[in-house]
């Protein structure tokens, strides 16, 4: 990449403590389900009386982080928008599907379906803002985020300045009892920071909504520079190894110039295997981090990845809940790898440094 | 950057036909494919016509040589037909001579399967048979199906900018090869008629129970249709390096958001307007030199209207022929700048500018009258064409002889 790009500001809503506060992290929230949601921040200090009677909660909670994200950047209307989402607004979908089924295809009000779309909230905020740029609504499962990403980086290497990106995803009872049938989540329950002793099948399903600005220019109040993305699709384990191995390598990095590995392990006993282990493998002598007891896993929990990367950069420590193995990290920390993939299918590394 | 980006190959499956040729066919002797569903078991089934493929869902997994049973929904079956007639098309049959990526683009992925084992997926007794149904919902899916038949794996990914869509897809395609990430694109998108979508347009009150009049001044809305569209992208080195036949170039390209309304144009289409003017710009084309626009020309009382004033704008005293295929394969949603990118081919391969069905009388806004028959030896050199959607989506591109 010619043009370095730099993320210039957050805005995360999600189970844990992450918005409107000024620690990192410090006072981590430990669930005991395998179905938890993001904390809900005071909506209406954010959004007009007349716009919030009518959005859903997912809407709400997009709309709040994304307007948060530019502020924190310090910028009215971005270059270009651009959202992932594995669901998409999954309960209105179900609302107007249920409507649908119950009524017998009679007397449906048009809201839900409205709002249904995937697009719906990359719309939202593009009319917030009075955005007619880019507009962009990746819906691919666990690339959703990633390629959001990707996109981002060229339209930075295309000439624009300012563009701001989000991962979201709502938890829905509906959605969860069918993805339940094949395993998606653990059937008994289960301290989340405990996740990776439980041995079983299925993880703990989160969401939130995660959004971010990236920028060509460097400023005081830069958290980090985005190096590269990478993602991989239905890799073997050879395949995965040899795709790291040229990632580094493009970025003229070895392992030994990782302070820190950030994993995307999420307990569950079906899917943590192979991959992980090799990765465990060759980063035995780097500092290894988690997040997705924090977090919860969902297709887009990269994005609340990138998060926590970006505020260990900026911040210079890792709070130690997000401690897995090894010593603390030598300072300064300058390279994180992020390694996530959902399900087996969709693998992805981030690179993030100070 | 700078790289030329070459279509090389094309397929389509739509109501007026399940390849290429016959969608030809059918454009060229204003063939509909307007009808009463046969397949999807709704209270509007003799009510409102929809544009829907013949073929049952077995039957279109018999042409691939598949079992439904194994989790295939028709979004996927849709998607795999047109991949299919793409991939040959261009000759392509190893995915490893070369980094290949596939966009795929849906509105409601596997919705139409969801919602007629909707209430048993909720319940404890979900009979066997759909066992491999649990995870054929979201968008995804349907995309990872169709790179897994064909051996993608260097880049897959799925956008849903509601009616916006499969143009997109095409956008990213050729970002991708331009920035040097891969080599070649597979870009379309696909999606099948629901019970779920019916109704959802419905309650906007925007379908019509008669056939659609696109531009015309007494249209009351559109008819839902379902299909996929695909066009293979390819890089100028590539292609030289390869000797492949070209079919056309993509020289333009934009994506616009309106900023109005989360489902309402406005009136002045001002994101039409930007997305045209700056696809235009890309090209370095002068207006005259459009020989057609097929444009998004759904036939809802906004969406024309507004297309129409952004158009009027533009070309002002330039306008080009132009005409809605809408009135052909219906509405076809995330699938309809994928199949309308595959007409804009064959307008420049055959000299034609396809009829807008149904038109009478202009819009009383707008001074502006379609095409409405069939042109024939017409030389068709660039080709605009326009998808918009939901959320404000405005997106142009623009398709030139090679």
């Amino acid at each position: 990449m010619k043009q370095r790009l730099y993320i210039n500001g957050l805005g995360v809503i999600s189970p844990q403590k992450t918005f409107d506060v000024e620690g990192f992290l410090t006072e981590p929230i430990e669930y005991h389900e395998n179905y938890i949601l993001a904390l809900d921040a005071e909506y209406n200090q954010y959004i007009n009386p007349v716009q919030i009677r009518r959005m859903s909660r997912i809407l709400k909670m997009t709309f709040t982080a994304s307007k948060k994200a530019l502020q924190d950047a310090g910028i009215e209307k971005p270059d270009a928008i651009i959202a992932g989402s594995g669901y998409g607004c999954i309960n209105d979908t179900e609302k107007f599907l249920l409507n649908m089924l119950d009524n017998t295809e009679t007397m449906l009000n048009p809201t839900a379906f409205m709002q249904s779309t995937h697009n719906s909230v990359a719309g939202m905020v593009a009319l917030n803002v009075k955005c007619n740029a880019y507009n962009f609504t990746y819906t691919h499962r666990g690339f959703s985020f990633e390629t959001s990403l990707l996109d981002a980086m060229m339209w930075i290497q295309e000439g624009k300045e300012n563009v701001l990106i989000g991962g979201f995803e709502e938890n829905s009872v509906n959605n969860h009892i069918v993805t339940n049938k094949i395993d998606f989540w653990k059937k008994e329950k289960v301290a989340a920071f405990d996740l990776l002793k439980t041995n079983t099948i299925g993880t703990i399903s989160g969401e939130g909504a995660n959004f971010i600005v990236l920028s060509a220019s460097k400023n005081e109040h830069s958290y980090c520079e985005v190096k590269d993305v990478k993602m991989c699709y239905k890799p073997n384990e050879n395949e995965l190894l040899e795709a790291l191995s040229q990632f580094l390598q493009k970025n003229n990095l070895e392992i030994k110039d990782i302070d820190v590995y950030l994993t995307g392990l999420n307990g569950d006993s079906s899917m943590d295997g192979i991959y992980y282990r090799s990765m465990n493998e060759l980063m035995k002598d780097v500092p290894v981090a988690w997040f997705k007891h924090l977090s919860g896993d969902y297709y887009t929990s990269g994005s609340f990845g990138l998060w926590v990367a970006a505020q260990i950069c900026k911040r210079q420590e890792v709070p130690p809940i997000l401690m897995l193995d090894g010593a603390s990290p030598k300072k300064p920390i300058k390279n994180i790898l992020l390694y996530n993939h959902y399900r087996n299918i969709n693998h992805s590394f981030y690179l993030i440094q100070s | 950057m700078g790289n030329r980006v070459y279509i090389t190959g094309m397929g389509v499956v739509s109501s007026i036909g399940i390849n290429v040729e016959e969608n030809l066919q059918s454009l060229k002797s204003s063939k509909t494919g307007l009808c009463f569903t046969q397949f999807l078991d709704t209270i509007h089934k003799n009510k409102l016509p929809v544009c829907e493929i013949a073929y049952s869902d077995d039957a279109l997994a018999e042409k691939l040589g598949l079992s439904v049973s194994d989790g295939y929904t028709r979004t996927s079956l849709l998607g795999l037909l047109a991949v299919k007639e793409a991939l040959a098309s261009a000759g392509i049959s190893d995915m490893k001579s070369a980094t290949t990526a596939l966009i795929s683009s849906t509105t409601v992925g596997g919705m139409r399967n969801t919602e007629m084992i909707y209430p048993e997926l909720l319940s404890p007794n979900l009979r066997k048979e759909y066992t491999n149904f649990i995870n054929s919902h979201d968008l995804g899916e349907s995309t990872e199906r169709i790179a897994d038949y064909f051996g993608v794996k260097d880049f897959v990914t799925t956008i849903s900018t509601a009616c916006s869509s499969s143009a997109n897809a095409i956008i990213l395609g050729a970002r991708l090869i331009k920035h040097g990430i891969v080599d070649r694109a597979i870009c379309g998108g696909t999606d099948t008629l629901s019970k779920f979508t019916i109704n959802g347009f419905n309650s906007l009150m925007i379908l019509d129970k008669e056939h659609s009049r696109p531009f015309d001044d007494s249209r009351v809305g559109l008819n839902l249709g379902e299909g996929a569209g695909y066009i293979i992208l390819e890089s100028e080195a590539l292609v030289k390096k390869e000797n492949k036949k070209i079919l056309a170039e993509l020289t333009g390209y934009s994506n616009t958001n309106d900023a109005f309304h989360q489902t309402a144009s406005s009136p002045e289409g001002h994101g039409a307007f930007l997305a045209m003017s700056e696809a235009l710009a890309m090209t370095g084309l002068s207006k005259s030199d459009i020989s057609y626009i097929n444009v998004h020309g759904t036939a809802t009382p906004n969406n024309d209207v507004s297309e129409g004033r952004a158009m009027q704008r533009l070309f002002a005293e330039e306008l080009p022929k132009f005409s809605s295929t809408k009135p052909f394969t219906g509405h076809t949603l995330a699938a309809c700048g994928g199949i309308e990118a595959v007409y804009a081919v064959l307008a420049i391969q055959h000299s034609l500018i396809f009829p807008s069905l149904n038109f009478k009388n202009k819009m009383n806004e707008v001074d502006i009258a379609p095409q409405t028959t069939l042109l024939e030896n017409y030389e068709v050199n660039h080709v605009l064409s326009n998808s918009f959607g939901f959320g404000g989506n405005n997106t142009t591109i623009i398709i030139s002889k090679a």
